[in-house]
């Protein structure tokens, strides 16, 4: 799939250096700001001071005297600040509606006529209570209305849509640097041009639970009026799936535990406990390798591709039919299982080999009509565009050079990974980012956004193959210590090895299990899962589908690119 | 007790190290997507995935080395700028890149007729030296087909002429291209069928006079 690496020093290998370097400075500055927000994560959204936010889009003009133009909180932030911006207009940041007269007035100011309305968490105003309309913007588009969430404040530009768009093109031309840009860009500019006489905004905010904390977030709807808008009459929220502001219950991203409702909990603890003792006792730990050597990994990825038996959509003519991601809806379904082989030296090179092996359709009719038309092959182990071998028993075969993803950073990370903390509560609390706890903090359950995501990060820090028996025991333990766990004993991988899992489903009905060999500590396999066909939007394709699995299946410090550590 | 996190970003950096594996596995897929604008690594795989269709794409359309190494530049450019607005429903990750090469090479189209310099675009040409732009010109020269039909298709309504050179010359499926352009696949098929008869009509009676617009683009 991948074109072969051309020299470095051409066209394409300087543009592609050009740009690495621009995405590099790109994620850099990313996480510069979600490392600032995590610093001055306050206690509640609304009591909280200025900060970069969002989701998506930035705040915060580059250079401006900020007018303090309302008072709100009581700690001494403002419930919004007004910035004039260098070439006209304004921008207004937002951290609460709760001034929300003054917000209208300051709007009223700037050309855009306004009504503002702070919410109690879970309450909505009752529809309809306004005309909604829709705003023409010049040069073409249209403003209908939106929905802001999100921790932090929430920014709205008043000026024009030309200036608003130009942005954009200085940008592109290289005249503002990215930081620049996105500095400058508010969550939503309203060109008071654009409105007619009788359009207005409407603006209604609720504060919403965020990362655990029940009012750490904002949902803000914009919408656009036309004539008499009627006072907002606050009414709860309906309790749809998604709460009315697109977020669970317990704010962020959906986890949902899966697993054997019918097992007590208790047993679940037994499980992940022995898994820790065992884990502790195993005594065998991989080191990075040394000059010479090499880190051996063996993993089966079995992936769920679509075959396309018309061959209208992809590859060469003369080959026309082809595996393609299972977004295609002519698509027929297969599990494409690829065992690579992997040998990483220190300095991060590798050599891979990758072997594939029976394609497996979930139907058997659509295994007929493939074998049929004589089994053509995925794309990646396609005769006719790569250089495929077979091994002995006839499976088709790729060798190829590659780097590890850090390059020769892959074995500093991997140490820093084993220096995490080896004591169960220690380690959660550093995978939680949660600093020097004078007084414990008890561990979220799996249910909420916290909890959930600190099982995962568990899970991954377990299935990395440089981690040391204290460190697995101690990942063990700290699993064993969140509430609700989603557990399902007696699962099959995709190498047909049983363990036991570890599951949840997120939102539109996909998930994730880690399968765990309870008697050894050993971690078996890594899989993604559809467990709600429908919610997924996949009516052809049975719940529990896996679309992309990972079964470990060894690794070991060996000599040289034709070892495996299996010799002897 | 020392619980200063080993991991400046534990989360991030495993998940972001899983998504680095998918994308290397199995090319960068729409999971992977919006990760291109702040991944150094999975841009790299995304970039090697695609740099030839855009290449291809952009020597199809445009006959003029510098302007066509430019274009590339800004069609990456763009894609790392609007990465984080990518959704599955915006197509694949080639048919998404494509819209967006369409939309920048249709922009050059309405620029070069009104006569525009474009002086202070990101420079794409300095970084295309000697062999390079041997290289170019013969691809750009492999093209002279292509773009001779790319400019025949000039006179088609916009809709029907994009649908039609996606398919036609970047052979991208009917699912594809309506997921380019943003419009329902039975949609592109009938404007694909029209655009297929005018331009047949078009040819035709162009044939009379060979090619009165060959030479307009050097």
């Amino acid at each position: 799939m991948n074109r072969q690496q051309r020299h470095d020093d051409d066209f394409e290998g300087r543009l592609l250096a050009h740009l690495k370097a621009l995405v590099a400075e790109r994620g850099d500055a990313a996480a510069r700001r979600e490392a600032a927000e995590t610093a001055t994560r306050a206690p509640a959204w609304r009591r909280r001071g200025p900060r970069l936010a969002l989701v998506g889009a930035v705040a915060l003009a580059a250079v401006v005297v900020a007018l303090i133009a309302g008072a709100g909180g009581g700690d001494g932030s403002t419930a919004f600040a007004v910035e004039p911006q260098p070439g006209g207009g304004v921008t207004i940041k937002i951290y609460s509606l709760e001034d929300a007269s003054g917000l209208e007035a300051a709007l009223r100011e700037a050309g855009i006529r306004s009504q503002v309305t702070w919410l109690a968490a879970g309450m909505v105003c009752r529809e309809p209570h306004y005309t909604p309309s829709e705003v023409h913007l010049p040069g073409g588009g249209v403003l209908g209305g939106m929905t802001m969430g999100g921790p932090g404040a929430i920014t709205i530009s008043v000026g024009s849509t030309h200036g608003w768009r130009a942005r954009f093109g200085e940008y592109r031309r290289g005249e503002i640097s990215a930081q620049e840009y996105r500095d400058s860009m508010a969550n939503l500019n309203l060109d008071p041009k654009a409105f007619r006489s009788d359009q207005s905004v409407v603006i209604s905010g609720a504060p919403v639970p965020y990362d655990g904390d029940p009012e750490g977030g904002s949902i803000t709807k914009v919408g656009v009026a036309e004539g008499t808008v009627e006072p907002c009459r606050s009414v709860p929220a309906p309790p749809s799936g998604q709460g009315a502001f697109g977020l669970t219950p317990e704010g962020g991203p959906a986890y949902t535990p899966h697993g054997d409702n019918a097992l007590a909990p208790a047993a679940a603890v037994t499980d992940v406990d022995r898994a820790a003792s065992a884990a502790e006792s195993s005594g065998t730990q991989l080191e990075a390798p040394g000059p010479g050597q090499f880190l051996y990994t063996e993993t089966t990825v079995v992936q769920l591709e679509a075959w396309l038996p018309k061959g209208d959509a992809k590859g060469s003519k003369a080959n026309p039919r082809y595996f393609v991601p299972i977004n295609d809806p002519r698509g027929r379904y297969a599990l494409v299982p690829v065992t690579k082989q992997v040998w990483m030296a220190p300095d991060g090179t590798t050599h891979v080999r990758e072997t594939l092996g029976k394609v497996e359709f979930l139907s058997s009719a659509d295994q007929r009509a493939w074998e049929e038309a004589g089994s053509p092959p995925p794309w990646a182990f396609d005769p006719a565009e790569h250089h495929v071998t077979r091994d002995d028993s006839g499976h088709l075969r790729k060798d190829f050079e590659s780097k590890a993803f850090r390059g020769r950073h892959e074995f500093t990370y991997m140490s820093r990974l084993s220096r995490l903390p080896t004591e169960p509560e220690a380690l959660r609390l550093a995978v939680e980012h949660r600093r020097a706890p004078g007084s414990p903090v008890d561990p979220s359950p799996a249910t909420s956004a916290r909890g959930g995501a600190t099982v995962e990060r568990l899970l991954e820090i377990l299935s990395e193959p440089i981690t040391s028996p204290a460190l697995r025991a101690a990942a063990f333990g700290a699993l064993a210590e969140i509430p609700d766990l989603g557990f399902e004993p007696g699962v099959a991988d995709a190498g047909g090895r049983r363990g036991d899992a570890i599951g949840w489903t997120r939102e539109r009905g996909f998930g994730r299990r880690f399968i765990f060999d309870p008697r050894t500590g050993e971690m078996l396999a890594d899989a993604e899962m559809i467990f709600g066909a429908k919610a997924a939007g996949y009516r052809q394709v049975p719940d529990r589908t896996v679309f992309r699995e990972t079964a470990y299946l060894g690794s070991a410090i060996v000599g040289s690119t034709h070892e495996t550590g299996s010799e002897g | 007790m020392d619980t200063q996190p080993a991991l400046p970003n534990p989360p991030s950096a495993l998940s972001r190290r899983l998504s680095v594996v998918a994308a290397r596995e199995h090319g960068v897929g729409p999971e992977q997507l919006p990760l291109i604008g702040i991944d150094p690594d999975i841009f790299d795989v995304f970039y090697r995935e695609h740099i030839d269709g855009v290449e291809g794409f952009v020597v199809r359309r445009v006959g003029d080395r510098e302007r066509a190494a430019e274009l590339t530049a800004e069609i990456f450019l763009a894609a790392i700028d609007s990465s984080h607005r990518y959704r599955p429903a915006l197509g694949t990750p080639r048919a998404w890149l494509l819209g967006i090469a369409r939309i920048l090479v249709a922009g050059e189209r309405r620029q070069r007729d009104r006569q525009r310099a474009g002086e202070e675009r990101l420079r794409g040409s300095a970084l295309v030296d000697h062999d390079d732009a041997a290289r170019w010109d013969a691809r750009i020269d492999a093209a002279t087909r292509s773009r001779e039909l790319y400019q025949a298709m000039d006179r088609l309504p916009d809709g029907e002429r994009a649908v039609l050179e996606l398919v036609a010359l970047d052979e991208l499926s009917l699912a594809e291209t309506a997921a380019a352009t943003g419009i329902r696949p039975v949609t592109a098929r009938v404007r694909l069928h029209r655009a297929r008869r005018r331009l047949r009509a078009e040819l035709e009676a162009a044939a009379d006079q060979p090619n009165p617009r060959r030479e307009d683009r050097s």
